[in-house]
């Protein structure tokens, strides 16, 4: 008698299993009818010398996607896309990166490709994505003004930035070091030893043009990780202060300052690029992390903005482990950018979207991290096609970080 | 000399010196256990770069002063010797090809769980000596000076440890004449144990040294180990001095090198040099045939 009612009890039981599992089943089928899935590529240095850019990029790329997901996703017509990465490593290799933009487009079939942070690699992948018509994000740019490189230009459809060029930065930069440290007139610079010709150009005749004279500069290699040599070159210029134009990873840029505070060096010291000022404390000490500036925001100071905090509680929440690196801003920003396009174009179309961020020049018509945000540079590139927003003057005093003002540049 | 001012060549020699004698440590422990296990610690770079994490995780986020932590990093090591040399490489019983997987696989398992309780990006610890010190009007970081002496001090240790005690003299002689010292009674089985001990702790410290000057990561512990077979060639296997000298010259290129020819011409500077070295004397500078 136990044993049938066990047994019958052991029968219902499969059957409710099998009503729920309906149930649920068809709860997940609705859902995956109302979301279609928008694969994007993404394409950065993962591994390599420059692999705590690519994580830190890829990292940034899918907190903005989960955050994205979570609002309802990308709404285009009726319907709604949920946003799928499939991210692949360049390896800081033009070879590599264009093979990984092969395996995107023809095998993946995806629309939008986002990478790379090096020209080179960049140049690679749009030999792919440009004839097969798919839009290419990039990461970064070395040469804004084409002089003698690749980039942005009418001369090549089917590219954006979603990031503005370090070089707008410079003159604000340059303002409040003279206006901060009146005795400071000598400058040396260090650069990475990459084409940034022209970027460097830009940064001396800007610090002249601010009454700084520039006695010199070095380059330094990506992978490096004594910098002593290389500061031990810039310093024998006795300088007042130093500007890094590009230290070559958010990590390195830190070790940099590490070596010239400990080789004596007591000037201020700029950096405008790839710094991320939480490292500087952490890694210089305490101690030394005085007269720091950069253009490299901060999400864990007073003055960030809402949705850098957002992406900051994101980071610490999924990354526990991992010091938040603030390249992640930017990474959100290219995403959120381009979604932002795709709406607005209410299309996939790769070149609808292009056309409909190229019009979302008047200020303030997107938002980014680092609040409202354009896109620019039609009378400069010909084309509007590089993302201008607001970048803080960020310092570091006595281990502490500090967002002391924003400027938002212009790109005509 | 080559435009570069004389104050900036002494200053990068002293600091190549300063690299060389940390790369000193990586490499006697290294050729300490080759010397008595014959066989090569591929996993002796991960000892290192955990030495560097534990200082990591006691000074930074325990609070714990520097020199504390890298008193329990040396303990760690030892300990870490122990248990390597106990349940991985004693069952083995020397066996070339096993004994070079289960050091791979090591250097793996090492490098997965750094991975994984610390994350992949860089971990600074901090300067125990951030202020610079003035020599001669020449400027250097006085966390170098410390790390020279500490590392001076270690292999002054080692040295008097192989020379004046009866267990270093027997390691010594295992070293030098296995089987005689096995006849005399030494048991290899011990000098194995002393050795992978000693060794251990020494990657173990020279890790914390160079974590308080470079930024540490899970991976750090390839360059190191590179380094240390570097110098053990160019030294000669089983030479103390000859370690001494490889990882002199080996500091001096990594001082020197870039600021006379650049990062290229110091990356492959020791490599041609080991190239020549191994044609003209393969046993190294100070090695035996």
């Amino acid at each position: 008698m136990v044993r049938k009612i066990f047994s019958l009890g052991g029968l219902g039981l499969f059957f409710l299993s099998l009503i729920l599992f309906n149930f649920v089943g068809s709860g997940e089928a609705q859902e995956a009818k109302s979301f279609k899935t928008l694969k994007i590529g993404t394409i950065s240095p993962i591994s390599g010398p420059l692999g705590v850019i690519g994580l830190t990029w890829g990292r940034g790329f899918n907190l903005c996607a989960d955050w994205l997901n979570e609002q309802g996703g990308i709404k285009v017509g009726a319907d709604k896309y949920k946003i799928q990465f499939i991210h692949e490593d360049s390896k800081a290799s033009p070879e590599a990166a264009a093979a990984a933009a092969n395996k995107l487009v023809h095998q993946d079939k995806v629309k939008f490709v986002i990478g790379d942070v090096l020209n080179p690699c960049s140049e690679a992948i749009y030999s792919v994505t440009n004839p097969a018509g798919v839009l290419h994000v990039l990461l970064y740019t070395m040469d804004p003004y084409r002089e003698d490189q690749w980039g942005l230009g009418p001369d090549n459809p089917l590219l954006v930035l979603h990031m503005p060029t370090i070089t707008l930065s410079y003159d604000s930069f340059f303002k409040y070091l003279n206006k901060t440290y009146p005795n400071v007139k000598k400058l040396v610079y260090g650069v990475a030893n990459y084409p940034f010709t022209r970027m460097i150009k830009e940064a001396i005749d800007t610090a002249e043009a601010n009454g700084f004279k520039v006695l010199g500069g070095e380059t330094l290699d990506y992978g490096w990780t004594d910098f002593y040599p290389f500061m031990t070159a810039l310093l024998k210029n006795k300088p007042d202060g130093i500007f890094i134009i590009h230290g070559g990873g958010p990590d390195l840029v830190a070790v940099e300052i590490k070596a010239a505070r400990e080789l004596g060096f007591k000037g201020p010291i700029i950096s405008f690029g790839s710094a991320s000022p939480l490292l500087i404390p952490t890694t210089v000490g305490a101690q030394n992390s005085y007269d720091i500036i950069c253009n490299q925001a901060f999400a864990g100071a007073p003055e960030a903005t809402k949705m850098m905090k957002e992406v900051k509680k994101r980071w610490d929440a999924k990354f526990p482990k991992e010091v938040f690196i603030d390249d992640a801003l930017m990474a959100w920003d290219e995403v959120w950018v381009l979604a932002q396009g795709i709406e607005k174009a209410n299309s996939l179309d790769p070149e609808v979207v292009l056309k409909a961020l190229e019009n979302m020049n008047k200020p303030g018509s997107l938002n980014t991290t680092f609040g409202p945000g354009s896109m620019g540079g039609l009378k400069t590139l010909g084309v509007n096609r590089m993302l201008v927003r607001p970048f803080p003057v960020t310092v570091v005093q006595k281990g502490k970080i500090s967002m002391v003002k924003w400027v938002t540049p212009e790109l005509p | 000399m080559f435009g570069i001012p004389i104050e900036s060549l002494v200053q990068s020699l002293i600091n190549g010196i300063a690299l060389g004698w940390i790369y000193i440590l990586i490499a006697m422990g290294l050729s300490l256990i080759f010397g008595i296990m014959r066989i090569l610690q591929f996993a002796h770079g991960e000892v290192y770069m955990l030495g560097a994490y534990t200082i990591y995780f006691f000074s930074v986020t325990h609070g714990f002063s520097f020199f504390t932590a890298m008193l329990i990093s040396l303990v760690m090591g030892l300990v870490l010797g122990l248990i390597l040399e106990r349940f991985f490489f004693r069952p083995l019983g020397g066996e070339l090809l096993t004994t070079i997987m289960v050091a791979l696989g090591l250097m793996i398992i090492l490098q997965a769980s750094v991975t994984v309780g610390f994350g992949v990006t860089p971990k600074s610890i901090p300067s125990f000596a951030p202020q610079p010190a003035e020599i001669l009007g020449i400027m250097l970081g006085r966390d170098r000076l410390i790390a020279v002496g500490v590392s001076i001090g270690m292999i002054l240790l080692l040295y008097l440890f192989l020379k004046k005690t009866k267990y270093g003299q027997a390691l010594t002689a295992s070293a030098q004449h296995p089987e005689a010292s096995l006849l005399m009674g030494i048991d290899p089985t011990q000098m194995s144990v002393i050795a992978m001990a000693i060794g251990s702790a020494l990657a173990a410290i020279s890790g914390g040294l160079m974590g308080a000057i470079f930024p540490i990561n899970p991976f750090m512990g390839g360059t190191a180990l590179m380094k240390g077979l570097i110098i053990i060639i160019l030294g000669g296997m089983g030479s103390l001095l000859g370690v001494v000298v490889g990882g002199m010259i080996l500091g001096l290129i990594d001082g020197i090198a870039p600021v006379l020819a650049g990062p290229a011409a110091a990356a492959i500077s020791p490599l041609f040099i080991v190239a020549i070295i191994l044609v003209v004397r393969p046993q190294g500078l100070f090695g035996h045939e």
